[in-house]
């Protein structure tokens, strides 16, 4: 009886604190980083480019995101869960076991695309009327002035059959209007099944509902402007002009650094030591509002030019960068292999030989630049092209991104960009700076016009980003006129990556920005030992100043001896006319 | 590579051109203060000590009869002085000319020494001089001077008026220095070599070198160290170290002034200079490898910078040379911009300024003719001196490794044209 009795009065107790224990921690979770299922249908059940597009999307509010297909979903899934979404990108008929489980899930609940009638009675507050329907136009009824025009999409046509309805996005056609974005109490579903653009900003703006953020943060529009492929070759004084005139406005910048040209007909590599009056300039920049970001080792694999050339994809066979430049290559699949192991066996050395490659070069690159005293904070890879497995082995290195994101393993040509600042999982911790207006183009024709004519795009989205690149062998010309339209964006704040957060750590060097402010560890003995080029350097600076050194006392000596000697003549002089006057 | 062993040889070099301007601005205002303490030395007057002059004369019968009627017309008083002639192994009329004059000035002695084992070489026949002399002061002529009838009592005023010295050195002058090219520059390295080398020493550090002529010692030191080392090719220098081992200055005192032959041939240069880079080399070895026993640390810095002459300012022209030559045929990849470029005309106007400037202390030496000799000099009598390093180090190293004896070349006399 007695211990009955204690039994029941520290259960209780036991029970209080573990809750209390799961509340205060949940809810500290829940401020910063909520946990995301994302349930799946596709085609075959894998991840692509639709999958990855939606993680870019729901990235930049939480970077706990967990994709599941339907199939592989598990209760233990629901734990701690603060957002499920289901993607029903493909029709399927959904398990029960899955229909089940979502049953009793009582949190917010997005649906997007097909199969939303399967999920029980959650989401019976809309109707399809039919197979397809069209729209030209999106806009947001409560605001007026955000719309969103674009070449015919076809959408899943629905209507609202519950009063508690709010259409948060309306699709347009010419006549017809379609909702497009419902909120109903914690449920929200999004009619169409293709997240990709023109979808993906609507929906990004959207995303801000089912996450309830009103903060001010997330009302300021942000961008940035990058000056592209600054390699050892650049004209310093295009770049000096362009340098001088950001100064002057107190604009901040990124700028995309390529640490080494290889020539691709003689071979010959040419770094940024080779060309003092370059670095000047990439110092000078980097100390008035500019930060570097590291765009690739060379900016090429095989022959090719760099900063034409891809570095971490290799394009003649659309693979990532399985073996050195010059072998012959055999694209295997799993039809080859006797057993999925040895397939999975050979697919592990392929991974291993890009892992390393990729190591290789983004150690050099930070290294080489760090070495100079250029500290890169963020990183770019050359065309936006790289695996998936690429961007992990890069997270180690860096926790920035700068550009659009390959979102296929299988065609480098599928890249996206996020219409603002995103953590998708698959960049493994890295921060997404999306590129999302592009580049003026005099040959192929992209104007300033038409930059912002995109970046009018990303206004629709209340934190969007807004941000382009640019050659400066363009000119200062044309920049001016570029930065001069930037600036009329007054409701956007420019990007000083030395604000951010980044980090970049590569052997021997650590780079922490913070408070506009970088830090550097660096161990440089370490760094000398791992190549002499970088103490070669160090060397020819401090030996040319001891040369010039050498050289001016020299000078001196020589001037002081020809004054010794007219003090020579002068005494003689005056000695011989004291003989004979004397 | 290629690139760093060039820096290196450049900094050597550049080393050395700084120590060079460093004594070339001691030897300047040496030169300004010097008639100010040759005035106060002469104010305070001399108590003319006892003298011996030894001249050790083989086969010199060309020049000695020259030599001792100079010597006749010094101005010292003659109860003073002793004059000490050591005939070593003449085979010509040395002894007769010597016994002539012998004979009608008791105040000069002969010393025929034809004894087969004792006194071979200058050295030997220093010591046997000494060992026949009385003076409280030992003064050493070659056989070939002409001093000036003050030199010796400037030689003498400096060891009366500073305890502290061991020893003092006079200037000498080239008598056939308008003979020809080489004597012309022969005359131009002597000036720059006391003024530069002699001088500047003494301003900034209280050294100079024995040069083997025209010097004083006192008889105390030369007691306690026990004469001249006979092994010495270079005698005057070895001399040196030992005299500022014992704690002595050497007096640098350009008031006394004795006139020399100088080689007229290339051959006969080239034989004297191998002799005193060998025996240089001597010197830096014997000491060098023992430098325990030194106790005037001082003498490290004549000491290094004799090796630095003779050893990596050598091997940092020769190397520089060779990257030079290389470089022409082959890339290796040097550019260290023009700045190498710069130092090289630098380096080129210091040697110029700095032989200049010494040439104008000395009276009616700076004129144009020796201007461009200078410059001559540079590209032609400096690079000589790099072949003759290059073989005395073969011949001294391969001395060494057979164990030789050295055997001492005499420099040629040549008859007077007066």
């Amino acid at each position: 009886m007695k211990l009955k009795g204690k039994m029941v009065v520290l259960f209780p107790l036991l029970f209080i604190l573990f809750t209390l224990q799961s509340i205060y921690v949940n809810g500290e979770t829940n401020e910063v980083t909520p946990r995301v299922l994302v349930v799946y249908s596709s085609n075959g059940g894998e991840i692509d480019e639709h999958q990855r597009m939606l993680d870019m999307l729901i990235g930049h509010f939480t970077e706990k995101i967990t994709f599941k297909k339907v199939s592989e979903v598990e209760k233990k899934d629901f734990d701690q869960l603060d957002y499920l979404f289901y993607y029903g990108q493909q029709r399927e008929l959904l398990t029960e076991h899955f229909v089940d489980l979502i049953a009793s899930y009582d949190g917010p609940f997005v649906a997007i695309g097909h199969n939303a009638n399967q999920l029980g009675d959650h989401f019976n507050f809309f109707e399809q009327i039919s197979d397809e329907g069209t729209i030209r136009q999106i806009n947001i009824p409560e605001q007026i002035e955000k719309t969103l025009s674009f070449e015919p999409q076809s959408i899943i046509p629905i209507k609202v059959v519950d009063d508690e309805t709010k259409i948060l996005l309306m699709g347009k056609n010419n006549r017809q209007n379609y909702p497009l974005f419902l909120k109903h109490k914690k449920h929200f579903y999004f009619a169409s099944n293709k997240v990709m653009p023109p979808f993906s900003i609507p929906l990004a703006e959207m995303l801000h509902e089912v996450f309830v953020i009103n903060d001010e943060k997330h009302h300021q529009q942000v961008g940035y402007i990058r000056l592209e492929d600054i390699h050892p070759l650049v004209n310093p004084e295009d770049l000096m002009a362009i340098g001088q005139l950001l100064a002057e406005k107190n604009f901040p910048y990124l700028m995309a650094v390529i640490p080494v040209y290889i020539n691709p007909e003689t071979k010959e590599e040419h770094h940024f030591s080779d060309s003092p009056e370059l670095l000047k300039t990439l110092k000078y920049m980097q100390n008035h509002g500019g930060s570097i970001v590291l765009h690739g080792y060379t900016h090429q694999f095989r022959l090719s030019e760099t900063g034409e050339g891809f570095e971490f994809w290799d394009v003649e066979n659309n693979t990532p960068i399985y073996h050195g430049p010059d072998e012959k290559i055999e694209v295997k699949t799993l039809n080859d292999f006797n057993s999925e192991e040895d397939y999975r066996n050979y697919e592990n050395t392929l991974k291993a030989y890009e892992k390393q490659y990729i190591e290789d070069r983004l150690t050099k690159g930070i290294q080489e630049l760090a070495n100079y005293g250029m500290y890169p904070l963020a990183f770019e890879a050359p065309h936006y092209t790289m695996s998936q497995h690429g961007y992990e082995v890069t997270s180690q290195f860096f926790s920035t991104y700068v550009g659009q994101l390959q979102l296929s393993d299988t065609n480098w040509k599928v890249m996206e960009s996020a219409p603002y600042i995103s953590t998708p999982s698959f960049l493994n911790g890295m921060t997404l700076l999306p590129e999302t207006i592009g580049y003026i183009n005099p040959e192929e024709g992209m104007t300033i016009d038409q930059m912002m004519e995109e970046a009018k795009k990303y206004e629709f989205v209340r934190d969007g980003m807004i941000a382009a690149f640019y050659h400066p062998y363009l000119g200062v010309e044309l920049f001016e006129k570029l930065i001069e339209q930037l600036e009329k964006l007054e409701h956007v704040s420019w990007i000083d990556l030395k604000q951010t957060d980044s980090q970049v750590q590569a052997e021997h060097v650590e780079i922490n920005a913070r408070r506009g402010k970088m830090v550097v560890d660096m161990n440089q003995i370490g760094l000398f030992q791992s190549s002499g080029d970088y103490f070669q350097y160090h060397f020819h600076q401090k030996i040319t100043i001891i040369l010039w050194g050498m050289a001016g006392i020299g000078a001196i000596g020589v001037l002081m001896f020809i004054v010794f000697l007219i003090v020579n003549r002068i005494i003689q002089y005056r000695e011989k006319r004291g003989e004979t006057i004397g | 590579m290629a690139e760093y062993v060039l820096y290196i040889s450049l900094f050597i070099i550049w080393f050395m051109l700084f120590y060079h301007m460093f004594l070339m601005e001691g030897g300047f205002f040496f030169s300004l203060r010097f008639k100010r303490t040759y005035d106060n030395y002469k104010r305070e007057g001399s108590t003319f000590p006892s003298v011996t002059i030894l001249i050790p004369a083989h086969n010199e019968e060309m020049v000695i009869e020259n030599t001792i009627k100079s010597l006749i017309k010094l101005h010292y008083p003659k109860k003073k002085l002793e004059i000490i002639v050591i005939n070593d192994h003449s085979t010509d009329g040395t002894g007769v000319i010597a016994d002539l004059y012998a004979s009608k000035y008791p105040y000069i002695k002969v010393i025929h020494n034809y004894s087969p084992d004792g006194g071979k070489g200058k050295s030997g026949a220093l010591n046997i001089g000494f060992a026949h002399s009385s003076g409280e002061i030992i003064v050493v002529y070659d056989a070939d001077n002409r001093p000036e009838p003050d030199s010796v009592k400037n030689l003498v005023l400096p060891l009366e008026m500073d305890e502290k010295a061991g020893a003092a050195v006079g200037k000498f002058r080239v008598i056939n220095a308008n003979k020809n090219v080489l004597t012309r520059f022969i005359n131009i390295e002597t000036i720059t070599f006391q003024w530069l080398a002699q001088a500047g020493r003494w301003f900034w550090f209280k050294l100079a070198t024995i040069p083997g002529t025209n010097f004083s010692i006192r008889r105390s030191v030369l007691e306690k160290l026990g004469g001249w080392d006979e092994n010495a090719l270079s005698e005057d220098t070895e001399l040196s170290i030992r005299v500022y081992n014992l704690g002595y200055r050497i007096h640098f005192f350009p008031a006394a002034i004795t006139w020399e032959q100088e080689p007229e041939t290339w051959r006969v240069w080239w034989k004297q200079r191998t002799r005193w880079a060998s025996g240089n080399m001597y010197v830096i070895s014997k000491y060098l490898l023992h430098f325990r026993r030194l106790k005037t640390k001082k003498v490290f810095i004549d000491l290094f910078y004799f090796l630095s002459t003779y050893l990596f300012f050598f091997a940092g022209i020769l190397i520089s040379h060779s990257i030079f030559l290389l470089n022409l045929f082959f890339d290796l990849n040097i550019d260290p911009g023009i700045v190498s470029y710069v130092l090289l005309i630098i380096g080129f106007l210091l040697f110029v300024t700095e032989i200049l400037l010494a040439l104008s202390m000395e009276k009616k030496q700076l004129n144009v003719f020796n201007g461009f000799a200078v410059i001559m000099m540079y590209f032609v009598y400096s690079q000589l001196w790099l072949l003759l390093i290059l073989y005395s180090s073969f011949a001294e190293m391969k001395r060494m490794l057979l164990k030789r004896e050295r055997k001492w070349y005499k420099t040629e006399r040549y008859r007077e044209v007066s």
